[in-house]
C-alpha cells in the first residue's frame, strides 16, 4: 500500500499551491481593473465603488473584503489603505515534486470566469452553478487531484470490498469510484442537491452496473435509515453555515455502525493561510458560503455527545471513530 | 473513468451536443480509433454529404465556421498522404468523446 502519509502530504501541498496561486490572481485582478489605483488614494468604500466602472458591485465590495482579508488592505476610520502587503513564492522541491497538473487548467477558467462576473453574475461564461453548470463541475471532479483525494479517503476510512459507505455531497465522479471500490458484496450510498450533476453520475454508475444508490437531496434534511461502515462527507461543508455543522454531522453519525467511520475532507481555514484568496473564486457559485474551521467542525461533532475519537490527519482530514 | 488534465472547454462541448453531424463525425471517427479515414467514407458512414462533412471538419466559407471545425478545435487532425487527405481523432478529441457520452443524458435534460 502506498504510504498514506505521503498521500495525504501531496493533498495538502496542492491545496497550498491553489491558495498560492488564488493570492497572485488576486492581484492580477486588481491590477486589471484599477483597483489598486484607486486604492492607492485611501478612499472610502463607496469612493472605491462610485469611481470603479464595475457593473457587478456587490462582486467588487466582495472582492475589496478579500484584500482586507488576506491583508493587502486595511480599513481605518473609513478609509481604506494599501498597507504595504508583500508575499514571498517560495519554490522548494519538496513541495513541488508532489504537484498535480490537473487541477491549474480548472482554476484557471475560474479565474476568467471573474471578469465576466464583474459584468454581470448571471453572465452566459459563469459555470459555476450546480446544475446549469453540472458539466464544468464534473471536470473539476475528475481532475488527478480530485482522484487523489478520493484515492486518500478510501485509505484513511479503510474503505474494503463488502463495506456499506455514506457519501455526502457526493458530486458526479465518487460515486462510480467507491462503487467500484465496495463491489457487488458491498453498498454505496450518494447524496447530492444537485439533480444534474447525479444525472452524470448515474449514467457512469448504470454503464457499470454498480451497487450505488443516489439520493438528490440536501444535507441538512438527511434521516439515513440505514447502517454505514463509513460515512464520507469531502468539499461539502463550504456549502454550510457554521450552525448547520452539528445537525449534519449528528445525523451523519447517527448513522454508522459501532465502529464506524466518518472521513471528512476540507481545506480546513485555519491550516491554509490566505484562504480567502481561493474562496473569492469559489464564491461565483451562488451557494459558496467558506471553507470550514477544523476547531468548528470538532466542537459540532463533541457537542451532539458521541462517544468518538477524532483524529487530524495533516492540514485538510479527519478522520472520527465511533467507539464500540 | 480516466483521470484527465486538460482542460475541456464546457461551452465547446455544449455546442459539439447542439451539432448532430459533428457529433455523430466525432462518434464515428472514435470507432475506427486509431485508424484514419477519407472524407467520402465519413460522408456514407454517417450519412451525409462530402461538403458537409468537409465543413464540420476544416470549416466551409460562411456555411460552416471554420473556428467551430473538428480540426480547428484540435479534436480531429488532417493527414496528408500520397496526395490523398485523411481525418484521425486526436487525443484530445478522444478525451472529448469520452465527455460528451457521459454527458449525454444531462444535456438532453438539462440543455
Amino acid at each position: 500500500m502506498e504510504d498514506v502519509n505521503k498521500l495525504v502530504a501531496t493533498v495538502d501541498s496542492n491545496i497550498e499551491q491553489m491558495v498560492r496561486m488564488a493570492i497572485l490572481h488576486v492581484i492580477q485582478l486588481g491590477t486589471k481593473h484599477g483597483v489598486f489605483k484607486v486604492l492607492s488614494k485611501e478612499p472610502t468604500y463607496p469612493e472605491v465603488v462610485d469611481s470603479l466602472e464595475i457593473p457587478n458591485r456587490a462582486l467588487l465590495r466582495e472582492f475589496i473584503n478579500t484584500l482586507k482579508a488576506i491583508g493587502v488592505v486595511e480599513e481605518h476610520e473609513g478609509r481604506l489603505k494599501l498597507n504595504g502587503f508583500s508575499y514571498t513564492l517560495k519554490v522548494p522541491q519538496e513541495d513541488y515534486d508532489s504537484l498535480l497538473p490537473g487541477w491549474v487548467s480548472t482554476l484557471e477558467e475560474i479565474y476568467r470566469m471573474v471578469d465576466y462576473a464583474l459584468i454581470t453574475p448571471t453572465h452566459p461564461h459563469v459555470l459555476m452553478d450546480f446544475d446549469k453548470d453540472a458539466d464544468f463541475w464534473d471536470i473539476r471532479m475528475t481532475t488527478d487531484f480530485a482522484e487523489l483525494y478520493r484515492k486518500v479517503i478510501s485509505i484513511v476510512a479503510g474503505i474494503r470490498p463488502g463495506m456499506s459507505v455514506l457519501d455526502l455531497g457526493c458530486g458526479s465522479a465518487a460515486p462510480s469510484y467507491f462503487g467500484k471500490l465496495v463491489g457487488y458484496d458491498g453498498f454505496y450510498t450518494g447524496v447530492d442537491y444537485s439533480s444534474a450533476i447525479l444525472e452524470i453520475a448515474r449514467s457512469r454508475v448504470e454503464a457499470k452496473n454498480l451497487p450505488v444508490d443516489l439520493k438528490e437531496l440536501d444535507v441538512r434534511l438527511i434521516r439515513p435509515v440505514n447502517e454505514y461502515d463509513v460515512a464520507i462527507i469531502s468539499y461539502l461543508l463550504e456549502y454550510l453555515k457554521p450552525e448547520d455543522y452539528g445537525r449534519v454531522l449528528g445525523r451523519t453519525l447517527e448513522a454508522l455502525k459501532p465502529g464506524g467511520r466518518l472521513v471528512i475532507l476540507e481545506p480546513f481555514r485555519e491550516n491554509f493561510e490566505h484562504i480567502e484568496a481561493l474562496e473569492f473564486f469559489e464564491k461565483l457559485n451562488k451557494d459558496f458560503v467558506g471553507f470550514p474551521r477544523r476547531a468548528d467542525v470538532v466542537r459540532a461533532i463533541e457537542g451532539k455527545g458521541f462517544d468518538v475519537s477524532v483524529d487530524p490527519i495533516g492540514r485538510s482530514i479527519l478522520r472520527i471513530t465511533l467507539r464500540p | 473513468m480516466t483521470v484527465r488534465t486538460m482542460m475541456i472547454d464546457p461551452q465547446v462541448l455544449r455546442s459539439l451536443h447542439r451539432s448532430e453531424l459533428r457529433k455523430r463525425i466525432l462518434l464515428y471517427l472514435n470507432e475506427i480509433y486509431p485508424s484514419a479515414t477519407y472524407l467520402s467514407e465519413i460522408a456514407r458512414v454517417v450519412g451525409s454529404d462530402p461538403s458537409n462533412v468537409r465543413g464540420a471538419l476544416v470549416g466551409l466559407g460562411n456555411r460552416y465556421n471554420g473556428e467551430s471545425s473538428l480540426v480547428y478545435l484540435g479534436l480531429v487532425e488532417e493527414i496528408t498522404n500520397g496526395g490523398f487527405k485523411y481525418y484521425r481523432l486526436t487525443e484530445y478529441g478522444r478525451q472529448v468523446v469520452e465527455y460528451l457520452k457521459e454527458y449525454y443524458r444531462y444535456y438532453r435534460k438539462f440543455m
